[in-house]
């Protein structure tokens, strides 16, 4: 009910998205299909369950009135869906739009979730596999002596999942003028004197400026700086959405709204705005501002799913998230470092240092 | 006729080169038993003779060459330093040395002691030895206080080191044990570096651990384009400043430096 999950019109088996191959496969027969083909072959289906998924919408509202009047705290509150495979109950955070079932494994896609206002414009789909996601994480961890052990055993490292986020993407075209005082310095010496020469400027620049793909996440849930720092993404590989790539990942839903993220992003393009035209300030050591000021001409907005892949861990009750983006490799994250391992290192360091100091002491004697 | 005359010019250069040798001597006299290069003219020829006996008796009893040197360069401070460095260290004395500097121009003095000697002269010997000798100077008895230096090493000798002295501060126990002298003088400062060292080394590893990939999230180079409509650079004015570069040469280098080769000894 209001889920769906991708069959292989050959066996039944469950389709999932292959990373390296960019294409869907099956598990059991192994057939192969391409994006294209697997949405042909389930348009039908996701229309028809996008359609039932109002119930769930409606389901949804009623939760989130009820935690408005105080019923229940969380924002992020427990939702039951049925998986479609073996009818199993699944249950999930709100903002899940893509998951797997705990029961029978196979990959359940709760399309209702990203349609309609939710429908996002484009999804990177992954081109990296999970092999090669945890074959960096291991090859990052193997460079690093201080882990605690037992982190980079394989039962901790195959719960690396494959997520999708939301992002909310922006382009603006803006008409800008910026007014500044360039300075030119020249520095000679003669004899015993230094000579600094000053040539001051009145720099303007003035005229149209294209930022692209200006981006903040658009769940409040997740952190912010993992989110965010998993970029860049090469965009010019973003297709237009389709359910079936979240096809065996897992994906999130987006609970902040444009209206919520707008005011940083506007911020952030008007210092590019001004960042851009001071770097046309060509052949001046120094360049201050003295004014700036801009108009946004042209803007679009786009909400897109990107790739990353997820590790997260307890460590001294701490739940720490290691993010791979799953387009690039571009890894980021915070490991843990076992205390003890770290300080016998450094009182060995210690001790060496202070025999060195000594045998050297004993030298200049 | 010719050869003959070349023959008695020959003999001429030999005997002046002969007596060139020999007034050299006067001034500077150096054996592997002692040396004595009276540069200010102090002493009598007797005297000379004398001392010369009285240094190699010294030497004998000793084992260690004994030099005197007598100057009127006038040097006011670090005279022990000065002297080892241009005078000790220029010449070719023995390892087991103990000089005895008069520099008259300053009318102060100075005792060097190298090798062996340097264990035997504590810093306490060498107080009661330049007291003696400031003694002698200030009757300007400098051959009387050359005879009082030697009998006083010979005492010394006899005597042996005096482990429960001090040298340079330091015990023979401590100047002999180069790491317990390390450790007692310099341990906590080295102790406190290493500590450092690690601590530093503990929480630089600990932040590379820290939130990585964090820089480079937007290539604004990469996702931005301009039209520029207005370009203007309008010169306003110019003007120079001027700065006095102060000479390397006068910093640093102040206070005194204990140049030269590893010795002991006092000023008096």
């Amino acid at each position: 009910m209001a889920t769906m999950n991708y069959v292989c019109p050959n066996c039944n088996g469950p389709l999932k998205f292959n990373p390296d191959k960019q294409m869907f496969t099956c598990e059991y027969c192994f057939s192969e299909f391409t994006p294209q083909q697997v949405q042909a072959q389930n348009a039908g289906k996701e229309q028809r369950e996008t359609y039932d998924e109002r119930e769930v919408n409606r389901y949804e509202q009623n939760q989130a009135q009820a935690q408005a009047q105080g019923y229940d705290a969380g924002d992020d509150y427990p939702v039951s869906y049925v998986c479609p495979s073996c009818g199993a109950e699944i249950v999930t955070t709100s903002t899940t739009a893509a998951t797997t079932c705990f029961y029978c494994d196979n990959p359940v896609v709760l399309g209702g979730r990203l349609s309609g206002q939710f429908n996002p414009d484009r999804v990177i789909p992954f081109a990296l596999s999970k092999e090669n996601a945890v074959n960096r994480f291991l090859e990052m961890c193997g460079k690093k002596k201080f882990l605690p052990k037992g982190f980079t055993n394989k039962d901790h490292v195959d719960k690396m999942r494959g997520v999708y986020f939301p992002y909310w993407f922006c382009d603006q075209q803006k008409s800008a003028l910026l007014t500044a005082t360039g300075k030119i310095i020249r520095t000679w010496r003669s004899g015993n004197k230094e000579y600094t020469e000053t040539k001051v400027y009145h720099v303007v620049r003035g005229g149209s400026v294209i930022i692209n793909n200006v981006f903040e996440r658009a769940l409040q849930s997740e952190k912010r700086e993992m989110l965010q720092s998993v970029h860049p993404y090469d965009l010019s590989k973003a297709t237009p959405f389709a359910m079936s790539y979240l096809s065996g990942f897992e994906a999130e839903k987006r609970d902040l709204e444009k209206a919520d993220v707008q005011p940083a992003v506007e911020q952030r393009m008007h210092n590019y705005a001004e960042q851009v035209l001071k770097n046309t300030m060509e052949g001046y050591d120094t360049i201050d501002t003295e004014s700036f000021s801009e108009q946004t001409e042209l803007e679009a907005w786009t909400y897109d799913l990107l790739p990353v892949w997820v590790l997260t861990y307890k460590f001294n009750d701490r739940i720490l998230p290691f993010a791979i983006n799953g387009q690039t490799g571009k890894a980021y994250g915070e490991l843990p470092v076992a205390p003890g391992k770290l300080a016998i290192a450094s009182a060995i360091v210690s001790v060496i240092v202070f025999a060195l100091g000594v045998l050297g002491g004993m030298l200049f004697l | 006729m010719i050869k003959k005359l070349s023959l008695r010019l020959s003999a001429a250069a030999v005997a002046l080169m002969i007596a060139l040798f020999s007034t050299a001597l006067c001034f500077a006299e150096v054996t592997q038993q002692y040396a004595i290069e009276d540069d200010a003219a102090i002493f009598t020829d007797d005297q000379l003779d004398s001392l010369r006996d009285k240094l190699s008796e010294g030497n004998e009893r000793t084992g260690w060459q004994l030099i005197l040197h007598t100057s009127s360069l006038g040097i006011t401070s670090e005279l022990n330093n000065y002297y080892n460095k241009n005078y000790y260290d220029q010449k070719s004395f023995a390892a087991d040395a103990v000089v005895l500097v008069f520099d008259l121009g300053s009318n102060k003095g100075t005792v060097i002691s190298h090798g062996e000697a340097m264990d035997y002269i504590s810093d306490q010997r060498m107080s009661s030895l330049g007291s003696m000798l400031r003694s002698y100077m200030d009757n300007g008895d400098y051959y009387g206080a050359t005879f009082a230096f030697v009998d006083t090493l010979e005492q010394y000798h006899s005597d042996g080191i005096p482990t429960g002295d001090t040298f340079d501060n330091i015990t023979y126990e401590q100047k002999t044990n180069k790491f317990l002298y390390v450790l007692k003088h310099y341990g906590i400062i080295i102790g406190i570096a290493a500590i450092a060292v690690g601590v530093i080394m503990f929480f630089v590893i600990k932040s590379k651990y820290k939130h990585m990939g964090v820089s480079g999230t937007y290539d604004l180079a990469a996702n931005s384009s301009v039209n520029l409509s207005d370009v203007e650079d309008q010169f306003v004015n110019q003007y120079t400043t001027v700065r006095t570069i102060k000479d390397d040469s006068d910093s640093g280098s102040s206070g005194g430096s204990s140049g030269g080769s590893t010795h002991g000894g006092g000023d008096f």
